[in-house]
């Protein structure tokens, strides 16, 4: 009786434990691997090299037991400095002599660049893994990879993450471009059915949403493996493994530094028998390790050989972060912003004998540099992006100015920075392209100027900029009335033909830095009707501020007023006006409070007159295309020995304008004016609205 | 005057639409040159790369080349010298063969002379064997009939032992009979003599006790005369008892 039991015991135990022995079950031993970013060390020490531990795990594992296959999930090509230096090959070489299979493109490989691994992958046996990095809508790689054991076909497919950042020169060259994975994924499922495969598993490098929309949305695949760029967060929770209610799975391995052993059961569907991760280091014997430890090494000597010449001796200990790199490129291309990915520099410490090897470590990913305008508003949008860093632009301000919407800024930034602002500005930003890899600015300066050891960079802020903001509004009204003298006028309608035509156009030219700005500004307001003058107004004008402070600042203004055309008695008259005060800026609103004296030079030249100045602005943008402006513009004076009469100068404007386009608006502007001479203290006043099309171009010279 | 207002108008409206229309022909002016450049650079870049790729892996394949290369020298040079080696073991190989085919060729004429002598020796051995044969299984047929023959007369002894055994058997056991008969006799004598014995003990008992009382009537006459008239009469008794012991 009691042997009875244990029996049974026995064999439930073994059944439980060795299921796949018990049962007519076909298994599927896999070994998997991701983000080996191509971490080969660059001493020739077997011992302490990362990737080559992983090798010797690997080639233990394939003695140790049988297994079928060997599969990498992404990111093995970079940014590794000895594999970005041999363009992948190093890693095909790691592939090779490990027996990888197959390996997905992961989004940080094709940093290596694509052709680079497509020539350097051509007659090895690891096949490279992609459905949606095409060239002419053609995958460069290829889709699938199938694995025949015992007669059962098993395909598997490689989904590259939508995150991949391709080369600009690939771009352009190749027509390179990440297409929409589920149009390919459909026609590769097609066709590894066809071929007869029973089981479909995909290497995938999307995020976790992303792989349950493809496991709800094609039912014929029965496993996905994520992993490389793959985090295995699901609704904000870290899960490795996901089970379907259809009993498939999702498994992220996201391990690196050793490597995963997935058994699995082939059964009507694929399960999960079992899954390890093994980081443990080795011993191995193997004659095709010892043959990629010669390899390896040769590839090590070789960049060692390239990279040991020095680009700076006693170079100072700094420490080199995406900022300073990010103040480097701002200090180079003379931007008022330069911006780096955060995963583009690689921060160390550099000292002393600096080499290539240095330069090498720093730059992970060795786009070139592109320089573009970005609008205020766009900055404002992509302030908020974690992946950048920013130089030149901290807490909504340039320069030590608040940014403004409509005004462009110059920045340098790398291509993969470039790439990020495009994606959240959902814009194609034309940009310059340098050409210049960041490696190759770095590697200038470390042979030059060394800009790059410095401690502080607040100089780049004091470089003076200078900018051109021309407004043109123009009116045309020809009327043209035909009756006959003994004619009546309808109500409301004119008598005669007239022709009336004008324009208000001005010009800001700024000169400025973090704390200084001067601004000319040339200013018309013509308008004529016939032979009548109703405007005639030409103004210069000279602004200079001092900033020190981000709310108010002291200023000097000194404007000067004539006619721009003189009447028929010949005369200009030409007014001075120099005042100082303090100019203050708070969110929609500037103003400016002075003293200041006011003299007419000539035509008649008149009695200097002390005054005060009061200019206030309010710009109130709202449903994106409206613009409601403020103006109110006062000065008012006395002469020094006066009986206590007053000259006042009031202008008031309230202007709503819709922009039509960046550099055009339609606007209706009531004007009101209002001035009370000295002499006579009778006033004048004018009241005009105006409708005009306004031409407005803000241009950012230097 | 009027004249002077237009030419005014010209110029203060030409500067900035011919600033403006200048630096927006300035901004398109070179576009399809920039872009032509773009795309040289942009070829120049990815085949510097490709070429870098090869030039590297080239470097890497020689470098790995050139020491196959000196390994194989090294190995060409080591097999020249066992070229040699074999060459000498060759020439010293033939001569053994040879040396040693000679050798062979003697010994084969012996061999063969001693098969000959074998031969015949061989056919009087096997004369001889078949006459030992023959002879030894006559034997053998003698010595069977002798032991069929021992064998029956074995057969026959022993069944006369046996039967003179059972008659011995009988005749002791009918021996054992009347002996066990005579035990049983005597033994049954043995008990009626006990019995008689008890008896003539009780019997001798009562005589003693008879006796008792004429010796202390005669103690009172006189102790000597009564002692031997007692002992006269206690030796029959006395004989009596070791009768019936024996």
């Amino acid at each position: 009786m009691g042997l009875r039991i244990y029996s049974a015991v026995f064999l439930f135990c073994f059944v439980y434990v060795f299921p796949s022995y018990c049962f007519a079950y076909e298994t599927l031993t896999i070994i998997a691997t991701g983000n080996l970013r191509g971490n080969f060390s660059l001493d020739t020490d077997e011992k302490t090299d990362p990737l080559l531990k992983v090798a010797r795990g690997i080639i233990a594992e394939r003695s140790a037991k049988p297994v079928d296959c060997y599969v990498d999930l992404g990111n093995a090509f970079s940014p590794g400095a000895l594999s970005r230096y041999s363009y992948g090959a190093a890693m095909l070489d790691f592939f090779e002599y490990v027996q990888c299979d197959a390996t997905l493109v992961g989004s940080r490989d094709v940093a290596v660049g694509l052709k680079n691994l497509e020539l350097a992958s051509r007659m090895r046996p690891t096949q490279l893994l992609s459905i949606n990095i095409v060239i002419d809508n053609k995958p460069i790689f290829k889709p699938y990879w199938i694995l025949q054991k015992a007669g059962t076909k098993v395909g598997f497919i490689g989904i590259t993450s939508s995150k991949s950042i391709f080369d600009v020169a690939e771009k352009k060259v190749l027509s390179a471009s990440l297409a929409a994975y589920r149009d390919y994924l459909t026609m590769t499922i097609e066709s590894l059915q066809a071929m007869g495969c029973k089981y479909i598993i995909v290497l995938s490098g999307l995020s976790g949403a992303e792989n349950i929309a493809i496991m709800k949305d094609y039912p014929a695949i029965d496993l996905i493996l994520a992993g490389g760029d793959a985090s295995g967060i699901y609704y904000d929770v870290y899960s490795p493994r996901v089970d379907l209610e259809d009993g498939r799975s999702i498994i992220t391995l996201v391990r690196a530094g050793g490597h995963y052993s997935v058994r699995l059961m082939l059964k009507e569907k694929i399960t999960i028998e079992k899954i390890y991760f093994s980081e443990a280091d080795q011993k191995v014997s193997d004659s095709s390790y010892n043959e990629l430890v010669e390899r390896v090494n040769l590839w090590k000597e070789r960049y060692a050989e390239a990279g040991a010449a020095a680009l700076a001796d006693n170079f100072p200990a700094t420490d080199i972060s995406s900022v300073t790199i990010a103040h480097l490129l701002r200090h180079y291309y003379s931007s008022e912003v330069a911006i780096v990915d955060v995963t583009d520099v690689f921060s160390t410490r550099l000292e002393g004998t600096i080499t290539s090897i240095d330069v090498q470590r720093i730059v992970q990913n060795d786009f070139t540099v592109f320089t573009y305008r970005l609008s205020g508003k766009q900055l404002n949008t992509i302030s908020s992006a974690s992946s950048l860093i920013f130089s030149g632009f901290a807490n909504g301000k340039v320069q030590g100015r608040s940014i403004e919407g409509d005004r462009m800024y110059t920045i340098a930034s790398t291509q993969s920075a470039y790439d990020v602002i495009c994606d959240m500005t959902h814009k194609e930003i034309p940009y310059t392209n340098t050409w210049i890899p960041l490696s190759d600015i770095i590697t200038n300066d470390l042979k030059s100027k060394q800009s790059v050891a410095r401690k502080d960079f607040s100089y780049l802020d004091k470089r003076i900029r200078m900018t051109v903001d021309i407004n043109l509004s123009n009116l045309y009204d020809n009327s043209d009335v035909t009756t006959d003298d003994s004619a009546s006028t309808p109500p409301g309608m004119p008598s005669e033909t007239y022709k009336k035509w004008g324009f208000e156009d001005s010009a800001d030219i700024s000169f400025y830095n973090q704390h200084h700005r001067l601004v000319l500004t040339p200013y018309i307001y013509y308008m004529r009707q016939d032979d009548q003058y109703l405007q005639n107004l030409l103004r210069g004008t000279l602004y200079y501020t001092y900033l020190f402070n981000p709310y108010v600042n002291p200023y000097h203004k000194s404007q000067v007023d004539t006619v721009v055309v003189t009447k028929d008695d010949n005369l200009r008259p030409i007014l001075f006006r120099e005042t100082v005060g303090a100019s203050f800026t708070y969110s929609y609103f500037t103003g400016r409070f002075g003293v200041g004296f006011e003299k007419q030079t000539q035509d008649p030249e008149e009695q200097m007159l002390y005054g005060a100045e009061s200019i206030l602005q309010i710009q109130i943008p709202f449903l994106d295309y409206f613009m409601y402006t403020f103006n109110l513009d006062n000065f008012i004076s006395r002469p020094e020995n006066n009986n206590g009469n007053y000259q006042i100068r009031t202008e008031i404007k309230n202007t709503l304008s819709v922009t039509v386009t960046s550099w055009l608006a339609l606007s209706i502007r009531h004007r009101w004016f209002y001035y009370n001479p000295l002499e006579t203290q009778i006033s004048y006043k004018y009241t005009q609205i105006l409708i005009s099309l306004d031409v407005k171009a803000k241009f950012k010279v230097f | 005057m009027k004249k002077k207002v237009i030419v005014y108008y010209s110029y203060i409206v030409a500067i900035p639409i011919f600033l403006l229309s200048f630096l927006l022909s300035c901004a398109t002016m070179n576009t399809g040159d920039s872009r032509l450049i773009d795309q040289l650079k942009a070829e120049n870049r990815v085949c510097s790369q490709n070429l870098n790729l090869f030039m590297r892996e080239n470097d890497v394949l020689k470098a790995e080349n050139a020491k196959y290369k000196k390994e194989n020298n090294v190995l060409r040079s080591s097999n020249t010298l066992l070229k040699s080696d074999i060459g000498a073991l060759q020439t010293r190989y033939k001569n053994d063969i040879a040396m040693w085919d000679e050798r062979y060729n003697t010994l084969q004429q012996k061999y063969d002379v001693f098969v000959k002598q074998s031969d015949a020796k061989v056919q009087e051995l096997t004369e001889l064997n078949k006459t030992l044969e023959k002879r030894m299984a006559d034997e053998i047929a003698r010595l069977n009939e002798v032991i069929r023959k021992q064998e029956v007369d074995f057969i026959k002894e022993k069944e006369t032992i046996i039967n003179q055994n059972a008659k011995k058997e009988m005749e002791y056991q009918s021996t054992i009979d009347a002996l066990q008969k005579q035990v049983t006799t005597l033994t049954q004598e043995k008990e009626q003599l006990k019995s008689k014995l008890t008896e003539m003990e009780i019997t001798c008992e009562k005589l003693k006790q008879q006796l008792e009382v004429p010796q202390k009537d005669q103690t009172l006459r006189g102790g000597d005369k009564g002692t031997a008239n007692d002992v006269k009469k206690e030796n029959p008794a006395q004989q009596l008892k070791t009768e019936l012991e024996k």
